[in-house]
C-alpha cells in the first residue's frame, strides 16, 4: 500500500497530525507545569520551530520524492497544456501525423520480416530454395525426392507443389476453391500444427490408389461445410474425383495464404518432365545448425546438379537452406518496405523539428515565468525536468492519436495493396503488443528529441536579465539560430521526401508509358482447364492430331461470339511469366553445360493478331504451318541481338529440345526429343516478365499447331464491347466444346497490367502521401517560425515604420529573411535527394539517380510553398500600426 | 546545569547516534514522538534535547528501514497519537549500534587518555 500514489496525501495528513499532536502535548506539559496557555503556546512553538519545514525535511525519508516531483510536474504540465489549447492541439496533431505513418509501416515490417512465426520451435523450420540468376526459385519434386532420400539433417522435410487443384461443383465445373498437393507429415511433423479433427496424411498416402484423401482448412470447413462435425470420412469431389475427408486444420494465421483451402497428398512422379515445382519446407533435427544443414546440402547439391546437367541440360541450380521467414515477397517489394520505413522516419523527424520549434517559441514567451520560478529557488535541473515532462506528456498524447492514425493508415494500405497481405503467407499485419510497444517507444523518443533542446535552452535563461527586460528580452533577435536550424532541417528533409515521391511518380509514369510490345486493350485472357487435369487423376492426353482439331473448333466457335474480333491459344500470356528452355543454333558448336536459353511459347498464328504484335522481319506463323509441315519458329528482336547479331536470322535453324508430354506418368520417360526449327520471322519485343521493368528476354515462339500442347491460355480480342462482357459466353462455349472443362484466372489484359503495376502504384501512393504530410509540416514550420518572428519584432517594425519605412520594404525584409533560410534548406535537401535517388535507383524505372525532372519540380514546389508561408506573416507585419506597436512598450 | 541552558549548549548528536537513542528509548515500550523526546531528555538528565526537526526525519527514516513500525493509538489522555514500536530487526540493529558505540567510546577515551598523559 505504501507505494501507491493515492496513499501519498493520506501520509502527508498523517505527518501533519503527528506534528500537531507533538505540539499539543508540549503545550499541555507546560500548562501542567504552571505556565499560562498563551505562554505555553508561544514557548512550545518557538521550541519546535517551523512545522511545515519539519514536515518538508521528513518527507524525503519516505523515499518518494522523485515520484512526488514527477507527479507534481506532470500535474503542472497538464494544467499548462490545458491552458493553451491551441498550442497543445497543434503539437499533439503534428506529432500524431509524424508517428502514425511510422506505426503503419512498422506494423507491416514487423509482420513481414521480424515477427516470430506462430509455430513451435520455429527456429528449426527452414526452406530449401533453388537459386537461378540470383533469385530464389521453387524446387522441383525430383530435387525433393533426392534430398529427402539422402539428408540426415532434417527430422521432417515436406514438399508442397505449386500446382493448384480445384474442388468440383455439383454441375461438374471447377470451383474457385483451390488446394495444393503436399507430402504427408507437413501439418503434424514439419509445422507441428495439430489438426482440429481427424489425422494427417499417412506416409503411404500419395502412392497411386491410396491418394484420394483430403485435409480441409478450417476456413473451408466453416464456410463451405458449415463446420460439420461429422465431416471426417465424408466424400467430396476434387477435379471430378471423389476424395475422402480425413482431417480439418485449426484456425490460425498460416491459413490465409493465397486462397489455398485444402491439401491432398502429392504423387511424386519419378520423371523430370512432370513439372512438379513447389516449395520445400523442413524441420531441422534439434541441435543441427543452419551451417551444418548447408554443408550437408552442398554435398548432395553437387549430385543433384550433376543429374540436372546430364538429363535436362538446364543451367545448374543451386539448392540452399534458409530459415523459414516471412520474406516471400520479391526483393523489390521488400526494398520498398524498408524504403518506406525510411521515408516515414523522415516525416517523424520533420514533425519533431516542428514541435521543437513550437516549444522554443513557447519557451521564449515564457521567459518571465521561468525567471520568476528560478528566482524563487527552482534549480536549473528542476526547470529543465518540468519543461521536459511537458514535452513528454505532449509526446504521449501525440503517440496515442498517432497509433490510432497508424492503425487507420495500415488498414487503408492493406486495401490498396491486398497482395502484401496475401503473399506474405504467414504474416498477420495487425496492431499487436510488439508494434504497440515500438510505437510508444517511438512517441517517447520523439518527445525527447523535440523537447530536449528547447527545455535546455529555457532552463539556461539569465533570470536577472529576463526579469529586468520583460518579455521582449529573449525575442529581440526575432528568431534564434536554433529555430532557423530546425526550419532549415525541416525544409531539407521534406525536400528529400518530395524528391522521393517525385521520382516514384516519374518512374510510374515511365512504366505506364512503356512499350509493352502489344495492344492490351479489349483483350480477355483466361486459363483453359480441361477436365481431369489435376495431379492424382489419370491423365489421358489426346494425340496431337486430336488436340489440334478440338482447339481449331474451339477457336472457330469463340470467334463466332458476337463482339469477338479474334481469339488465340498460347502456352502463356504476355506479362504472365515464362518458361525457359535451352536451345542450340544449328551449325554452331554445342557446349552441353552452358547451353543458351530463351523463353519459349507455343502460340496459334492468331496470337499475333489478337495481341497486335508487330512483325519486324520475315513472316508470322501461319495456319499452313501444320503438324506435317516443316517445323518453324519466330524469335523476338532481343533474341536476334543476343544470339544472331550477324547475318540474316531468317536463314538460321534452331535445335530445341521440347519436353515430351508423357500420357502415362507411371511409365519411365524417354529423354526429350530434339527437333530442328526454321526461323521464319522476327517480331517486336513483347514484355513477358512479371514486373514490367526487367529487360526483355530472348524469346522463341513456335506454332501450337506443331507443338500440340494440351494446357493452354485463351486470349480473346473484342471490338465495340468491353472484353469482360463475354466472360459468361466464353465459359459456356468452352464447357460445350470440352465437357467438364472450365476457364480460370479470367482477367482483361488491362487488369493484368494494373496488377503488375500494383507494387509500383503502392510505392508511389504511399511515398506521395508521406511527402504531402512532410510538405504540410514544413509549411507549418516555416509559417510558425515566421509568425513568431514577426510577433517578436512588432516593436522594431513599429519603429521602422514610424521612421518612414514603407509597407513594401517591411514585407521584403520579413520575406527575405525567411527565404534565405528556405533556400539554404532547399540546397541541403537537393543534396539529400540525390543520395535518396541512389538508394531508390534499383526500384525505379527509367529514372536517373539525380533525376532532373522530379528534382526541379519538387524544388519549385517547395520554393513556392516556402514563399507563401513567409508571405502571410510578412503581410501581417506590414499592417502593424506603428502607434499601437510603440504604445505597447 | 539549568534546563533552559541545554537548548543553547546542546550537544550535536552524531548521525546514527540519534537513531540508536531512539531505538534504545523504544526498548522500554511503544511511544509517540513527544514521549521519545521526553524520555531521552529525562534519561540524559536534561542534557539531550532532541529537536523536532531531527526527530521526525529520523523516525520516518527508521520506519522506512523497518527497524520500527508505527500505529495510531489513543494516549492515556484520550488523544490520538502515532505510536512507534521497535521491530525484531530494529532490536538487532540496536545491539550492533550499541557495540559500535562502545568501541567508539573506548577508542575516543583511549585517545583522550594519551592526550592527558602527555599534557
Amino acid at each position: 500500500m505504501r507505494l501507491w500514489p493515492w496513499s501519498w496525501e493520506q501520509r502527508k495528513r498523517d505527518l501533519q497530525q503527528e506534528l500537531e499532536t507533538h505540539l499539543r502535548m508540549t503545550i499541555e506539559d507546560r500548562v501542567a507545569r504552571g505556565e499560562t496557555p498563551d505562554q505555553a503556546r508561544s514557548a512550545a512553538t518557538r521550541e519546535m520551530g517551523n512545522l511545515p519545514l519539519v514536515a518538508d525535511t521528513t518527507r524525503p525519508y519516505w523515499g518518494w520524492e522523485p515520484i512526488e516531483r514527477l507527479a507534481q510536474s506532470t500535474r503542472y504540465a497538464l494544467r499548462r497544456l490545458r491552458r493553451s489549447p491551441g498550442f497543445t492541439l497543434t503539437a499533439v496533431l503534428g506529432l500524431a501525423l509524424g508517428i502514425g505513418p511510422v506505426v503503419a509501416i512498422f506494423s507491416m515490417i514487423w509482420a513481414t520480416f521480424l515477427a516470430p512465426l506462430p509455430y513451435p520451435n520455429a527456429n528449426e523450420l527452414v526452406v530449401v530454395w533453388n537459386h537461378y540468376k540470383g533469385e530464389r526459385v521453387p524446387t522441383s519434386g525430383e530435387d525433393y525426392a533426392q534430398l529427402a532420400a539422402q539428408t540426415r539433417s532434417f527430422q521432417s522435410l515436406s514438399f508442397q507443389s505449386w500446382i493448384v487443384v480445384h474442388l468440383t461443383n455439383s454441375d461438374h465445373t471447377a470451383d474457385q476453391e483451390g488446394g495444393l498437393p503436399i507430402t504427408p507429415g507437413f501439418q503434424t511433423k514439419t509445422v507441428r500444427q495439430p489438426l482440429l479433427l481427424g489425422r494427417d496424411f499417412l506416409p503411404n498416402e500419395g502412392s497411386p490408389g491410396n491418394d484420394r484423401v483430403v485435409i480441409l482448412s478450417n476456413w473451408l470447413w466453416q464456410h463451405r461445410y458449415s463446420s460439420d462435425p461429422t465431416i471426417i470420412g465424408k466424400s467430396i469431389l476434387i477435379e471430378d474425383h471423389p476424395y475422402t475427408v480425413i482431417g480439418v486444420t485449426r484456425a490460425g494465421p498460416h491459413e490465409k495464404g493465397g486462397g489455398i483451402t485444402f491439401n491432398v497428398p502429392i504423387r511424386l512422379m519419378p520423371s523430370e518432365h512432370n513439372g512438379q515445382f513447389g516449395i520445400m519446407i523442413g524441420r531441422l533435427k534439434p541441435g543441427v545448425t543452419l551451417a551444418q544443414a548447408r554443408a550437408e546440402l552442398s554435398t548432395i547439391n553437387d549430385q543433384i546438379a550433376a543429374h540436372h546437367v546430364a538429363h535436362l541440360s538446364k543451367s545448374p541450380l543451386v539448392l540452399t537452406v534458409e530459415h523459414f521467414r516471412n520474406d516471400w515477397l520479391d526483393v523489390k517489394t521488400q526494398r520498398n518496405l524498408w524504403l518506406l520505413l525510411f521515408a516515414v522516419g523522415l516525416v517523424l523527424l520533420i514533425a519533431c523539428a516542428n514541435i521543437a520549434n513550437l516549444l522554443l517559441a513557447r519557451g521564449t514567451s515564457r521567459t518571465q515565468e521561468l525567471a520568476v520560478r528560478s528566482a524563487l529557488g527552482a534549480t536549473r535541473s528542476q526547470i529543465f525536468m518540468q519543461l521536459f515532462i511537458e514535452s513528454l506528456t505532449l509526446a504521449l498524447f501525440g503517440g496515442v492519436i498517432g497509433i490510432a492514425l497508424g492503425w487507420a493508415v495500415m488498414k487503408l494500405s492493406l486495401i490498396l495493396l491486398p497482395n502484401l497481405a496475401l503473399e506474405a503467407t504467414d504474416a498477420l499485419v495487425e496492431m499487436n503488443m510488439p508494434v504497440l510497444a515500438f510505437s510508444i517507444l517511438i512517441a517517447l523518443l520523439a518527445g525527447v528529441a523535440a523537447g530536449c533542446a528547447p527545455s535546455w535552452r529555457s532552463a539556461r535563461i539569465d533570470q536577472n536579465e529576463a526579469l529586468k527586460q520583460g518579455s521582449r528580452a529573449a525575442g529581440r533577435r526575432g528568431r534564434t539560430p536554433l529555430q532557423s536550424a530546425l526550419v532549415i532541417t525541416e525544409i531539407a528533409l521534406s525536400l528529400v521526401l518530395l524528391a522521393g515521391a517525385g521520382m516514384a511518380l516519374h518512374s510510374f509514369w515511365n512504366l505506364s508509358h512503356i512499350d509493352v510490345g502489344f495492344r492490351g486493350d479489349h483483350v480477355l485472357t483466361a486459363l483453359l482447364r480441361p477436365r481431369n487435369s489435376g495431379p492424382g487423376s489419370q491423365r489421358v492426353f489426346p494425340s496431337p492430331e486430336e488436340t489440334s482439331v478440338t482447339q481449331h473448333q474451339l477457336l472457330d466457335r469463340v470467334r463466332q461470339i458476337p463482339g469477338v474480333a479474334d481469339a488465340a491459344l498460347a502456352t502463356g500470356m504476355p506479362m504472365s511469366g515464362f518458361d525457359t528452355f535451352p536451345f542450340q543454333v544449328a551449325g554452331q558448336p554445342a557446349d552441353k553445360a552452358h547451353m543458351p536459353t530463351a523463353d519459349f511459347e507455343a502460340v496459334t498464328p492468331s496470337f499475333f493478331r489478337t495481341f497486335g504484335i508487330r512483325l519486324v522481319r520475315g513472316r508470322f506463323l501461319s495456319e499452313q504451318d501444320q503438324l506435317q509441315s516443316p517445323r518453324v519458329v519466330m524469335v523476338n528482336e532481343t533474341f536476334v541481338h543476343r544470339y544472331l547479331p550477324n547475318g540474316d536470322p531468317l536463314t538460321q535453324r534452331l535445335l530445341i529440345r521440347l519436353p515430351v508430354i508423357i500420357p502415362d506418368h507411371a511409365g519411365p520417360s524417354k529423354p526429350p526429343a530434339e527437333e530442328s526449327f526454321q526461323i521464319v520471322g522476327v517480331f517486336h519485343d513483347v514484355l513477358d516478365n512479371e514486373h514490367l521493368t526487367g529487360d526483355v528476354q530472348p524469346e522463341m515462339y513456335v506454332s501450337q499447331w506443331q507443338a500440340g500442347w494440351p494446357f493452354l491460355w485463351i486470349a480473346v480480342r473484342t471490338h465495340a464491347i468491353e472484353p469482360d462482357e463475354i466472360t459468361t459466353t466464353l465459359q459456356r462455349t468452352v464447357s460445350s466444346m470440352m465437357p467438364g472443362a472450365a476457364i480460370d484466372h479470367v482477367r482483361t489484359m488491362v487488369q493484368v497490367m494494373e496488377e503488375q503495376q500494383s507494387s509500383d502504384r503502392f510505392e508511389m501512393i504511399l511515398f506521395g502521401a508521406f511527402a504531402a504530410v512532410a510538405l504540410l509540416l514544413a509549411i507549418i514550420g516555416i509559417y510558425g517560425v515566421m509568425s513568431f518572428a514577426v510577433a517578436q519584432r512588432t516593436h522594431e517594425i513599429g519603429v521602422r515604420m514610424a521612421l518612414g519605412a514603407r509597407r513594401k520594404e517591411v514585407i521584403r525584409l520579413i520575406v527575405g529573411s525567411g527565404m534565405r533560410m528556405s533556400l539554404l534548406g532547399l540546397g541541403i535537401g537537393l543534396a539529400g535527394a540525390v543520395i535518396l535517388g541512389r538508394l531508390m535507383h534499383a526500384t525505379l524505372y527509367g529514372v536517373q539517380a539525380a533525376d532532373f525532372f522530379s528534382l526541379t519540380a519538387v524544388a519549385v514546389l517547395m520554393f513556392i510553398a516556402a514563399l507563401v508561408a513567409c508571405w502571410i506573416p510578412a503581410r501581417r507585419s506590414a499592417t502593424i500600426d506603428p502607434i499601437q506597436a510603440l504604445r505597447n512598450e | 546545569m539549568k534546563a533552559s541552558g541545554t537548548y543553547r549548549n546542546r550537544i550535536d548528536l552524531l548521525q546514527g547516534t540519534l537513531d540508536m537513542l531512539i531505538l534504545q528509548a523504544l526498548q522500554w515500550g511503544p511511544m509517540h514522538g513527544y514521549g521519545i523526546t521526553q524520555t531521552i531528555r529525562l534519561k540524559s538528565n536534561e542534557v539531550l534535547q532532541v529537536e523536532t526537526g531531527s526527530l521526525y526525519p529520523a523516525l520516518h527514516r527508521l520506519e522506512r528501514q523497518r527497524w520500527i513500525k508505527s500505529k495510531w493509538r489513543l494516549t492515556e489522555n484520550k488523544q490520538r497519537a502515532k505510536f512507534y514500536e521497535i521491530t525484531p530487526k530494529g532490536k538487532e540493529q540496536l545491539v550492533s549500534d550499541h557495540e559500535r558505540w562502545q568501541q567508539m567510546v573506548r577508542a575516543i577515551a583511549a585517545i583522550m587518555q594519551t592526550g592527558k598523559e602527555q599534557a
